[in-house]
């Protein structure tokens, strides 16, 4: 196993393009596991393989896909610009007025102001990355044979001409049809074909896929709530330095 | 690095963003408070 992944890595340095060394990896990576699975199924029943087969499926459908912090970092982020906005909307109101205020106490004020609009930065910031997060692009995607597995996603299975925009003339139409119909005709001939081993190989395809998937998915929430406590502390404490130096110092 | 080091926040990233937190604040008191404007 070992040596078929440094083969795998050597010669994967002697090609040039992207996409011919994603197309080695696939071919190469499916051709082993294509042999591993065999080499499974051989002295085993058909039971016994049905069986696997079953417990590959719930453990696959018992993986937790999403990990409970992002959706709270969004929901905080929100507020604090929605509450910014309004903050913003009284200062204006207010204007007139600050001269009435003593310079100690709007130094005060200038500083909470000053924080709150670190906040804000903040959260803007958090919520960019939430975007950029969810258009990235999964290194599974490109493959066509290790990737995705046709029960489980449609880009194993829609054809890519399909289009997808929402102004379309009857010619995309008719188009758009003829895939479906294409595609589905190659849907039921793979669906029909009920070979347990193959069906074995998609759900490990598929059960490493979204373990991966998980890895990302956790990774980037762990991200998410990093930059959110590196600029809420990072601000906080800065604050903290700055008003023990207004109160004990000479600023 | 360990697995457990994945997740971890680093002390320089947060010393950095101390660092300019309170430069945004000393630039904006700064600014605001300038002798002779008070």
């Amino acid at each position: 196993m070992d040596e078929f992944i440094e083969n795998l890595k050597t010669e994967l340095e002697n090609i040039d393009s992207y996409e011919e060394k994603v197309e080695w990896i696939d071919t190469q990576c499916d051709a082993r596991i294509d042999k591993m699975v065999d080499d499974f199924a051989t002295n085993k029943t058909p039971e016994q393989l049905e069986a696997y087969k079953a417990r590959i499926s719930d453990y696959r459908k018992s993986l937790p896909l999403s990990t409970g912090i992002t959706q709270p970092i969004i929901g905080i982020c929100r507020q604090i610009l929605g509450f910014g906005a309004a903050g913003v909307a009284l200062t204006i109101g207010f204007w007139k007025n600050i001269s009435e205020i003593e310079l100690l106490y709007r130094m005060y004020i200038t500083i909470a102001g000053i924080y709150y609009l670190q906040l804000m930065i903040i959260a803007m910031f958090v919520l960019i990355l939430y975007v950029l997060q969810a258009r990235f692009r999964y290194p599974f995607l490109q493959f066509v044979k290790i990737g995705n597995s046709w029960p489980f996603f449609y880009y194993a299975s829609i054809s890519k001409k399909t289009k997808y925009s929402v102004f379309q003339r009857k010619k995309d139409y008719l188009s758009a049809n003829e895939n479906y119909g294409i595609d589905l005709l190659r849907f039921v001939n793979k669906a029909t074909r009920d070979d347990t081993k193959e069906l074995i190989k998609l759900e490990l395809k598929q059960f490493f896929l979204l373990v991966s998937l998980q890895g990302y998915l956790n990774q980037h929430s762990l991200r998410l709530a990093n930059s959110f406590i590196y600029g809420f502390a990072s601000a906080t404490i800065a604050l903290l330095i700055v008003v023990l130096t207004i109160i004990y110092g000479s600023l | 690095m360990s697995n457990w080091d994945q997740g971890k926040i680093s002390k320089i990233k947060l010393l950095l963003g101390i660092a300019i937190s309170l430069a945004i604040f000393v630039l904006f008191l700064y600014k605001l408070f300038k002798p002779g404007l008070g």
